[in-house]
């Protein structure tokens, strides 16, 4: 009789618990240029000594207040952006997040905890900071006055009190910082929140960050059903926990203990494993259930199934953890590069992960999507990698939807620029073919340099344009519901999607089908 | 349809701490404007079309010129850098001919030469063509389309005119030649996209392409 079995497992790089995710904004050194020094400014900006010299000379003079003043001490257009994008001028009306960290280093579960939120400012003004948290709830915000003080001090802790600590597992807090003069400033950062037990075992599905727990994905491949989760150890202790590299697994129908047991097994994790004192350790694990296989016999009926996963300390304690596993509805995203050459090799796997930021979207809502990576070149491409009218995003569907594999067209442009939208679907639904104006979407790529000057993309927003125009053409329309999706003006944080009636008009979209 | 067992999941809430947000008028003014400019299509733009006016130009220029030290969201600054140059008043000009010059990223430079295109202003003819010799391709393109939006304005002869001023005469050439292309109109033909296995690796190219 044929049995599931353990196809593959892999150890996976962790993250440090207060930069958790590869998501996360880095800290800046940003600030106001009278208090750079020549050698500050130079490091900072990457510009040669001599020139910071001059800049940091003419900034104590109380002469620059905008980048058209520093271009009157005739320097490369080049040197003034790079110094305007780390020091804040005189006056500057713009204000800067540059860190955002717990303040004991770590947070740890169902305790208080506080953030301290460091800025600047080359004007400081009342206003507030905010913080929005991601977790595996329903998004929380917190909120608190600031005054021109904290500026001077540098920095602002924004607390958590005793109803609203979170559990185990990773948090991603959105901080805003607004003042009354109008100006704003975000960053982003995910912590690991630790166990205070102190010690547990979590799953989650496996190849995207996963803020909170949801459904592990039963696919099909070459017959059989695949199942890939991330298995995460987490340490709430000041030593390191040597753990036996073995772990055991039981597939249940029903919950676990009290419905019945489908299939078990063991495998084990390549290595020796040690979770790290404050620390992580996650490993990857691909079961593999061939045709006649109790697991695929039950997914192949459509049926959840619950998955636990166990392993022991070398100490001899154990510890489990849980996740239901079941089959998805599924689509397919041609997702095309327009102007291929100028996606730098970052641009390129930020792009990619954006994509997972929206498979993540419509898998918590248990529809899943399949990518088919594909480009125009920039010769090829011409104007259409500045789309500046909707007619022009049409004449880019007309010209270039396809192949015929029922997959959605999604065009990724350098730019949608002096025009009202950033994002445009065809049709609402769109058409089950690739011809015609309105098979497609199209999204501008949301690029931007960071502070080191690198080019990047803005990943959870255009995981999220990518998921609100995909949901357009799956049939979706705007809604004014708080948090959605398809919000009209939807931020990186609002992604949740309803079961009815949006998950039900997804479902009956021609190109979706199920596993 | 397969029957599913649990599709809506009671999820964990904690409550929210908020402030008054009506002691703080210009941050509420700046909330309802992010709303606004962050519009995902065109359906959108129309309500911010209605609601957008030049009282709201300083705090779009303070929008347009947030960037890295800012986190600032790319979209919404692309977005504020065009109503500049709809409003096209002479602070929102020289806002304009700062960011086409001077901001670091050149999607936005690039929005900003759109824009000082789409204000119709012939004195902006020699910003838009010095542009076009960026070998950033969101710069170069977004600087050949304002020239032709300024010529759609105000005519090629006097775009040209405003280049030639500059006395340089390699950069009128190039005007020229991007005003003349545009007039090319391409044939509309069905293509296909190519598979990424097809291709090679995307370049290197870790830091932002200098403006030669």
């Amino acid at each position: 009789m044929s049995k599931t079995a353990v196809s593959r497992v892999k150890t996976v790089r962790v993250l440090p618990i207060t930069r958790y995710s590869p998501y996360d904004s880095p800290a800046l050194d940003v600030r106001p240029l009278t208090k750079h020094t020549a050698r500050s400014l130079a490091k900072a900006s990457r510009v040669p000594l001599r020139v910071a010299s001059k800049v940091v000379t003419a900034a104590r003079r109380g002469a620059l207040r905008s980048t058209s003043h520093v271009a009157q001490l005739s320097m490369q257009p080049e040197y003034i952006r790079r110094i305007a994008g780390v020091a804040l001028f005189d006056g500057d009306p713009r204000v800067a997040i540059t860190d955002v960290l717990p303040t004991r280093g770590r947070v740890m579960s169902d305790r208080p905890f506080q953030l301290r939120v460091s800025i600047a400012s080359g004007a400081p003004a009342n206003g507030l900071v905010r913080v929005t948290t991601e977790w595996a709830g329903k998004p929380f915000v917190i909120e608190r006055f600031i005054t021109v003080k904290d500026f001077s001090r540098g920095y602002v802790d924004v607390p958590f009190d005793r109803t609203q600590t979170l559990p185990v597992g990773p948090a991603t807090f959105e901080v805003q910082l607004l003042t009354d003069a109008g100006a704003q400033a975000t960053f982003r950062v995910t912590c690991a929140v630790l166990p205070s037990n102190p010690f547990s075992l979590s799953i989650s599905p496996r190849d995207h960050f996963v803020t909170g727990s949801f459904s592990a994905c039963a696919v099909r491949s070459g017959g059989s059903m695949v199942t890939a989760v991330t298995v995460t150890l987490s340490n709430g202790n000041a030593t390191a926990v040597a753990m036996n590299t073995g772990f055991t697994w039981e597939f249940w129908d029903g919950p676990v203990g009290s419905g019945t047991r489908v299939e078990n097994g063991t495998g084990s994790f390549p290595g020796s494993i040690s979770v790290p004192a404050f620390g992580t350790w996650s490993g990857w694990v691909v079961f593999t259930s061939p045709p006649g296989s109790g697991v695929f016999n039950k997914l192949d009926g459509k049926e959840d199934l619950a998955l636990k996963i166990g392993m022991t300390r070398a100490s001899g304690s154990s510890v489990s953890g849980e996740i239901t596993v079941r089959t998805m509805f599924r689509f397919g995203l041609n997702i095309t590069r327009v102007g291929s050459e100028s996606f730098t090799s970052l641009e390129y796997s930020d792009l990619y992960a954006a994509v997972d930021v929206t498979r993540t979207i419509y898998e918590r809502r248990d529809v899943t999507l399949s990518v088919d990576r594909r480009h125009i070149t920039n010769a090829q491409a011409g104007g259409f990698t500045v789309i500046t009218s909707e007619s022009e995003a049409r004449d880019l569907f007309e010209q270039w939807s396809g192949p015929n594999n029922d997959f959605i067209d999604v065009f990724v442009v350098p730019s949608i620029s002096g025009t009202g939208f950033d994002g445009l679907a065809g049709d609402i639904p769109g058409p089950t073919s690739h011809s015609g104006r309105k098979s497609g979407v199209v999204v501008d790529k949301s690029g931007f340099v960071d502070g080191s000057g690198n080019a990047r993309l803005n990943i959870p927003y255009l995981g999220m344009l990518i998921g609100h125009e995909v949901g357009h053409y799956l049939g979706l329309s705007h809604v004014s519901t708080a948090g959605n999706l398809m919000l009209s003006s939807s931020g990186a944080t609002d992604t949740a999607l309803n079961y009815d009636p949006q998950y039900r008009t997804i479902i009956r979209h021609g190109w979706v089908r199920i596993d | 349809m397969p029957k599913r067992t649990k599709m809506e999941s009671g999820e964990a809430t904690r409550p929210s701490t908020l402030v008054n947000h009506a002691l703080l008028p210009g941050v509420q003014e700046r909330e309802q404007l992010n709303r606004l400019l962050r519009v995902h299509d065109p359906d959108g733009d129309v309500t911010a079309a209605t609601e957008i006016s030049a009282r709201y130009a300083p705090i779009l220029r303070q929008i347009a010129a947030e960037g890295a030290p800012a986190g600032a969201d790319p979209v919404v600054r692309k977005r504020a850098i065009a109503w500049l140059g709809r409003f096209a008043a002479p602070d929102d000009m020289n806002a304009l001919v700062a960011l086409a010059q001077y901001d670091l990223d050149p999607n936005i430079r690039g929005a900003a030469v759109l824009s000082l295109g789409a204000s119709g202003a012939q004195l902006a003819a020699p910003i838009l063509a010095a542009a076009l010799r960026s070998s950033d391709l969101v710069e170069s393109v977004s600087a050949s389309k304002a020239l032709g939006a300024l010529a759609d304005r105000i005519g090629a002869e006097r775009v040209l005119a405003s280049i030639s001023s500059v006395r340089d005469a390699a950069l009128s050439r190039l005007a020229k030649a991007a005003l003349a292309a545009r007039a090319a109109k391409p044939r509309v033909r069905k293509r296909s996209s190519t598979n990424a296995d097809d291709e090679g690796k995307p370049r290197r190219r870790a830091k932002s392409r200098r403006r030669k």
